[in-house]
C-alpha cells in the first residue's frame, strides 16, 4: 500500500471529474497547438509570398536589362568620346569625325577606377572607298569591349562582340548587291578577309559598314595606335546631374577629350527599369508590411485566445480540485488523524491535477500528432513539433499550470484541522 | 502494541476548550485533569455536546488545547511541530469513529492497510490478514465500503485503528450505529487490546459499552468530570 495506489483509486473512483479536468488541459493544449499552427502557416505563407514577388521582380527587372542590352545592341551606347579638337559640326555631318587620338586612352579609362561609364568600345571609323567593287563603304574597326579593370568578375556582359583580325562583317546593301554569305572570302581594299557575318537591313548607315579588327582598320588607314572615337554606356546611376559627373569623370582621367550624351531608347528603357525596380520593391515591401501587421494582428488574437482558454482551464481545474477537496474532506480528515504530514496530503491533492495535466497533454500531443500534418501540412507540423521551446513548452506548461490550479485547494484542504473535520461531520 | 513507550502514562492537567459561536463562547471543557496508563480501558459518557467527542480529539494530539498540558509519557505533543504530532500520532495513536470513516474507493484490506503508508514495515500485509481473520472480515476483504454492513465497516475501522498496534485506542461512540451482536464484537476486541497491555478511551451512550471499561469519566453538568476505577 502506498500513496500513489491510494491517489490511482481515488482517480479511478472519481474519473468523471477527473476526466472533465483532462478536456480542460486536453482544450488549453489544443488551443495553444493550434494558435501556433496558424501563426506558423501565416508565416511561411507570407515567405513563400516575399520570395514568389522577389522572384518575379527579379525576373522582370532582369528581362528589362535584357531589353536595354538588345537595344543597346541595336541602337548604339549614348556616350561619345571624341578628341578635344573635334568639330562636332563634321560628326554631324559624316557621322564620324576626322580627328584622332591615341588608343591607349581606351586602356587609360578601362584601368581607372571609373564609375559613370560601362561598356567601353574604341573604334577608328572612316567612309572609304571599296575599290574592288567601287562601293563607298564606312568602315568601322573595332577590337571588341575593353573591359573595366577594377569591376573583375562583377562587369557587364559585353554588348558588341570584337572582329577577329583576318575577318569581316558586312551591312546589308553590301552583302545583298554583290551576293556575298557568310564563310566566303573577299578581298577588300587589296586584303583577303573572310566574311564570318552579314547583317539584314536596318535602314541605317550601318547597311554600306563593314566592321573589321581595328588593327587591320588603323593598317588599312595608315593610322597605327589612333582611334577617332571611344563608345561608352553611361552607368544606370539616379544622378541631378548626371552628364556633369559623366564629363567630370572622364576628364580628370582623360583630359584631351570631349564627352557628348545622346538620347537613346535605351536609357529611357533603363530609367523605365530603375522605375519598375523601385515599384516593385515599395510593392513588396508594403506587402511586408501588410504581412507583417496581420500576422501581429494574428499573433495578439491567438495570444489572448490562448490565455484565456488556459486561464478559463486552470480556473476550471481549480474549481474541480476545490470541490475535489471539499468532498474529500472527511477521508482528508481521517488520514491526518492517522498521521498523514500536511506533505503527503499536499502530494494526495495535487498528483490528482498533475496527472490531469499528463494525461491531457499527452491526449492533446496524440490528436495534434495527426491533426496538425492533416490540417496545415508536414511543414507547419515541422515547425510546430521539432522546435525545441515548443517541446519544453507543450510537455511542462500544462503540467505546471495544472499544479499551480490545484495549489491553492491543496493547501487549504491539508491544512484543514481534522479535528473540526471529523467533529462536524 | 508500539515500543516506543513502554512505560507508557497518559497524563492531562487543567486541559481547558472554549469554541466561539454567535451567541457567544461555548465553554466544553473546563479544568479537565486525567490520568491514564496502560491496560486501561475507559470509558466516557456525559449528555451530548457536553464535550466527550472534544475531550477525545484534545487527547488525541488532534485539537490544542486553550489551556492545560498533556503528556504521554515524557512527550508534550502540543510542544511538537504539525508534522511532528502527526507522525507521534501515526506512531502511538489509533482512531475509531461512529461513522466509520473508510476511505469509499478503497477495498477493506486497502482501508485497513492505509495507516501503512506513514510507517511502512514488511510486516504489514500479515498484520492485515491477521486483523481480518480476528475481525470476520477475510472474506469480504476485497469489497468496497458500500458494499459492508454497519457491523463490517466499524471492524474494518477498528482493524485499521490496530494496524500497527497504537498504544492508546480512542474510540467516539464505536457501537453508536451497530446492532447489539456486531457491538458486542466490537467491545470485545477493544477490551482484549487493552488487557494485551494498551489503552483504551471510548466515548459512549451505549449502557453495555458503559460497562467494558475498567475505568469511567463521566461529564457532570457543570462541566466537570467524575472519574471512577473499578
Amino acid at each position: 500500500m502506498n500513496l500513489f495506489r491510494i491517489i490511482r483509486r481515488e482517480i479511478s473512483h472519481s474519473r468523471g471529474t477527473f476526466l472533465m479536468g483532462v478536456s480542460a488541459v486536453i482544450i488549453s493544449v489544443l488551443s495553444y497547438i493550434i494558435s501556433l499552427s496558424i501563426l506558423t502557416s501565416s508565416k511561411s505563407s507570407f515567405l513563400n509570398g516575399m520570395q514568389i514577388m522577389q522572384a518575379d521582380l527579379k525576373k522582370e527587372i532582369s528581362g528589362l536589362e535584357d531589353a536595354i542590352r538588345k537595344s543597346m545592341k541595336g541602337l548604339g551606347f549614348n556616350i561619345h568620346i571624341y578628341p578635344e579638337k573635334q568639330d562636332l559640326s563634321v560628326i554631324y555631318e559624316q557621322g564620324y569625325g576626322e580627328q584622332t587620338m591615341p588608343e591607349n586612352y581606351v586602356e587609360k579609362l578601362a584601368n581607372s577606377n571609373i564609375v559613370t561609364v560601362n561598356h567601353l568600345l574604341p573604334r577608328l571609323t572612316e567612309m572609304v572607298k571599296w575599290k574592288e567593287k567601287d562601293q563607298s563603304v564606312l568602315l568601322i574597326g573595332v577590337r571588341g569591349e575593353v573591359p573595366i579593370a577594377f569591376r573583375g568578375e562583377n562587369r557587364k556582359k559585353a554588348l558588341i562582340d570584337p572582329v577577329k583580325v583576318g575577318d569581316i562583317v558586312l551591312g546589308y546593301e553590301l552583302h545583298k548587291k554583290y551576293g556575298i554569305k557568310p564563310g566566303e572570302t573577299i578581298k577588300f581594299m587589296g586584303k583577303e578577309l573572310n566574311v564570318t557575318a552579314t547583317h539584314s537591313g536596318r535602314g541605317t548607315v550601318d547597311d554600306i559598314t563593314a566592321w573589321m579588327a581595328l588593327s587591320t582598320v588603323q593598317e588599312l588607314l595608315g593610322k597605327p595606335d589612333l582611334i577617332n572615337g571611344i563608345l561608352a554606356l553611361e552607368c544606370n546611376c539616379e544622378s541631378l546631374d548626371r552628364l556633369g559627373d559623366i564629363k567630370k569623370e572622364i576628364g580628370q582621367i582623360l583630359p584631351n577629350t570631349r564627352i557628348i550624351e545622346k538620347e537613346s531608347k535605351a536609357l529611357a528603357r533603363a530609367e523605365a527599369r530603375n522605375k519598375v525596380k523601385r515599384t516593385g520593391q515599395t510593392q513588396i515591401q508594403n506587402f511586408a508590411l501588410s504581412q507583417k501587421q496581420l500576422i501581429v494582428n494574428q499573433s495578439i488574437t491567438t495570444t489572448l485566445f490562448v490565455l484565456i482558454v488556459s486561464a478559463l482551464s486552470i480556473g476550471w481545474i481549480a474549481y474541480l480540485t476545490f470541490s475535489n477537496v471539499a468532498a474529500r474532506s472527511v477521508e482528508i480528515g481521517i488520514l491526518g488523524a492517522m498521521g498523514f504530514g500536511g506533505t503527503k496530503l499536499v502530494l494526495l491533492i495535487i498528483s490528482r491535477a498533475t496527472l490531469m495535466g499528463i494525461t491531457g497533454t499527452l491526449c492533446a500531443l496524440v490528436i495534434s500528432l495527426i491533426a496538425v500534418p492533416l490540417a496545415w501540412g508536414r511543414e507547419v507540423f515541422v515547425a510546430v513539433f521539432l522546435d525545441m521551446s515548443n517541446v519544453f513548452i507543450l510537455m511542462c506548461v500544462p503540467t505546471l499550470l495544472a499544479c499551480s490550479a490545484a495549489w491553492i485547494p491543496a493547501i487549504k484542504g491539508s491544512s484543514k484541522d481534522p479535528a473540526e473535520v471529523l467533529r462536524n461531520e | 502494541m508500539s515500543d516506543n513507550n513502554s512505560e507508557f502514562t497518559l497524563r492531562a492537567q487543567g486541559i481547558t476548550k472554549t469554541y466561539s459561536a454567535k451567541s457567544g463562547a461555548i465553554n466544553v471543557l473546563e479544568d479537565i485533569d486525567l490520568e491514564l496508563s496502560k491496560g486501561d480501558f475507559v470509558t466516557i459518557s456525559g449528555p451530548s455536546g457536553c464535550g466527550k467527542s472534544t475531550l477525545l480529539m484534545v487527547l488525541g494530539t488532534l485539537q490544542e488545547p486553550d489551556s492545560g498540558t498533556l503528556k504521554y509519557g515524557d512527550i508534550t505533543p502540543y510542544g511538537l511541530s504539525p508534522s511532528g504530532r502527526a507522525e507521534f500520532r501515526s506512531k502511538n495513536i489509533g482512531f475509531v469513529f461512529q461513522d466509520f470513516n473508510l476511505v469509499p474507493y478503497l477495498d477493506v484490506r486497502e482501508n485497513i492497510m492505509c495507516p501503512g503508508i506513514v510507517n511502512p514495515s514488511a510486516d504489514l500485509e500479515p498484520r492485515s490478514s491477521e486483523l481480518l481473520e480476528m475481525l470476520g472480515l477475510t472474506d469480504r476483504s476485497n469489497h468496497y465500503p458500500d458494499q459492508l454492513s454497519s457491523g463490517e465497516k466499524q471492524r474494518a475501522a477498528l482493524a485499521r485503528a490496530l494496524l500497527l498496534r497504537p498504544s492508546i485506542i480512542f474510540a467516539d461512540e464505536p457501537t453508536g450505529n451497530l446492532d447489539q451482536s456486531n457491538g458486542r464484537v466490537v467491545l470485545d476486541c477493544l477490551a482484549n487490546y487493552a488487557e494485551d497491555g494498551a489503552t483504551v478511551i471510548m466515548a459512549t451512550h451505549d449502557s453495555a459499552a458503559l460497562s467494558s471499561g475498567n475505568k469511567h469519566v463521566q461529564f457532570n453538568e457543570g462541566k466537570g468530570i467524575t472519574v471512577k476505577s473499578e
